[in-house]
């Protein structure tokens, strides 16, 4: 698999409000920047607009305020097809493959803005296969037979197959048995290897900071901590307990 | 608005090694892959052959089946692949006939003629219909539909260049006799439900097949991937509703007049997803075999109920919509892939009612 992480743009939220009803403010001029090659993980309590900022960052919602950037090219008001052209893609939360198309049909889905340049396209779903072998022997299976732990794979390989280069990947672990956690971190771990850029939401706040570059936190839909991994290492108990007590 | 925002997880699905085993062991009843297409063949090909052959009685009765099939395979585009259930039918196959008999009176056109502007004009509803509504979600856009055949209805009703509700007469300029012309309508209607089945084909077979699956399955999930949902499902109404369009051309020369009522009728509309629901929704061979069940059931209970008493009262001839109705709840409760589903794994959505 190749990298894109030397050429990455760099994806900036920049004094962002946002909110789903007009009376109601659930991001208040928040700012961050997904680093080129980098993991960057926001954290938070419940509520706090996680999620919120990822739905900014890939076009769900639109901001009232403030803007999202992708390599200095203003994109806050593009749709997710669009920005998955520019190449942001995202792994939603919870399950997301459909369960009545086969594995082969929903890899083929991943790969839509593909789909008159059949080569490619082709090429696209065979590296995926390769890439995650225990899928190829089913490939044409509905993926609703597939497992917990395999399902995921197929949403990261969906995700992956247009090489995107920067990834929004939303709570990836919620809702999972703990053993499917672990292969779901595994993955994460193999993604960060190859250099990708990625911005990681999660409520596992120990396992995001063990995998991230650099730290973002949220707290009532504003910028609370920021900072390299290291200054959060020591300090995630305090953290935890600060927002228990929120 | 509310159902636009709502995030794309309500509810978290929790994992366990022992449920996945159980998924693992998808029950598959899969038949061979030439079977689907020869039922069609079937079907269609013995619809070709028995116009020449049957008493005009029963001829009229297939015509009627034809035309289920055309406008029912263009319905389950949108209505079936795309999980967008709706009571729309009735609005392209009336506009198609009105254009149709509005052409032949002012201009002169012979049927042939007015195939293409009937098409169109179903078109051009479609286009006002999908851009106002194709943004809502399945059953918003379902009663927007309801609302969208009356709308039609008053909207003709009010036009005099439309005969207003005195309705339109459609002749055709011709020497053939009465069988000769009940057989023009019969080979018209079989050329579309050709082609109906044809595209049908095509599209469940192809990216754009998929995609609608994908819709009907998760729709936001499917936009994460990129997928242009709304122009998509605006396609899959703009092909079915081209399909209603040329048949209601037919069946305005057909019963050489129109009115608004008897043209915009949730009947139909109703009939159209009885007989996809019936077939198997989202499956290309599901409406063919609808359309046989659902007319020839519904003219049998036309003749036959009249005739039944109930301790000496008379049973109302509406009673065939009652059986009907019946008809779509058990397969609604029970039989929610339809005949189709009963035979093949996967595709298809679930209905609910």
């Amino acid at each position: 698999m190749t990298t894109t992480a030397t050429t990455a743009p760099e994806l900036v939220l920049d004094n962002v409000t946002a909110g789903y009803f007009t009376h109601d403010i659930v991001l208040d001029g928040v700012s961050m920047r997904v680093t080129p090659g980098k993991v960057t993980a926001v954290l938070g309590p419940n509520g706090s607009g996680k999620s919120t900022s990822l739905r900014v960052m890939s076009g769900f919602l639109i901001p009232r305020q403030g803007r999202v950037t992708l390599g200095g090219e203003d994109i806050t008001t593009l749709t997710p097809g669009e920005r998955l052209a520019r190449g942001v893609a995202v792994l939603p939360q919870g399950r997301s493959v459909f369960p009545q198309l086969t594995i082969d049909e929903n890899l083929r889905l991943g790969a839509w803005q593909l789909r008159k340049d059949k080569a490619r396209l082709e090429e696209a779903v065979d590296k995926m296969l390769d890439r995650y072998p225990t899928l190829r022997p089913i490939r044409n299976k509905p993926a609703g037979a597939l497992s917990g732990g395999q399902a995921r794979l197929l949403e990261f390989a969906r995700t992956l197959i247009l090489d995107p280069k920067v990834l929004l990947i939303d709570e990836p672990s919620v809702g999972l048995a703990p053993v499917l956690v672990d292969e779901v971190y595994e993955e994460l771990a193999r993604l960060k290897e190859e250099g990708r850029t990625i911005l990681l939401v999660d409520q596992n706040v120990q396992a995001a900071v063990d995998l991230a570059d650099y730290v973002y936190t949220l707290a009532y839909g504003r910028n609370h901590l920021e900072g390299a991994r290291d200054q959060f290492e020591g300090e995630l108990d305090n953290l935890i307990k600060q927002w228990l007590s929120l | 608005m509310s159902a636009e925002i709502e995030p794309t997880a309500t509810e978290t699905p929790v994992e366990d090694i022992a449920l996945a085993g159980a998924r693992a062991t998808y029950r598959g009843k899969k038949l061979p892959p030439w079977v689907m297409p020869v039922i069609a063949v079937v079907i269609l090909g013995g619809l070709g052959v028995l116009g020449l052959v049957t008493e005009m009685g029963m001829l009229t009765t297939l015509t009627s089946v034809l035309y289920y099939m055309v406008i029912a395979q263009g319905w389950n585009l949108l209505g079936g692949y795309g999980g967008y259930l709706n009571f729309g039918a009735a609005i392209f196959a009336g506009s198609g006939a009105y254009a149709a008999a509005w052409f032949a009176n002012e201009l002169g056109w012979t049927m042939w003629q007015t195939f293409l502007p009937a098409a169109l004009a179903a078109v051009a509803v479609s286009l006002v219909l999908g851009y106002a509504t194709l943004r809502l979600r399945s059953h918003y856009f379902a009663i927007f539909t309801i609302v969208f055949t009356f709308l039609a209805m008053v909207v003709v009703k009010n036009t005099p260049a439309l005969g207003g509700s005195m309705g339109l007469y459609a002749f055709l300029d011709t020497q053939l006799d009465s069988r000769g012309l009940a057989l023009l309508f019969y080979y018209s209607l079989f050329g579309f439900a050709v082609l109906a089945t044809v595209i049908a084909y095509l599209v469940d077979h192809s990216n754009f097949g998929y995609a609608l699956r994908a819709i009907s399955e998760d729709e936001p999930a499917a936009q994460v991937l990129g997928v242009k949902t709304v122009s998509v499902k605006l396609w899959a109404l703009v092909i079915g509703a081209a399909l209603g369009g040329a048949a209601g051309s037919v069946y305005a020369f057909q019963t050489g007049y129109i009115e608004p009522a008897g043209t915009f009728s949730l009947d139909l509309a109703l009939d159209i997803v009885l007989v996809c629901v019936v077939g198997g929704l989202a499956t290309w061979v599901g409406p063919l075999i609808g359309a046989v069940i659902v007319v020839v059931l519904e003219q049998w209970l036309r003749v036959f109920v009249p005739r039944l008493e109930f301790f000496g009262v008379g049973v109302p001839a509406e009673t065939n919509r009652l059986v009907l109705g019946i008809l779509l709840i058990v397969f609604a409760l029970f039989i929610r892939r339809g005949i189709v589903g009963l035979f093949t794994e996967r595709r298809g959505r679930r209905i609910t009612v």
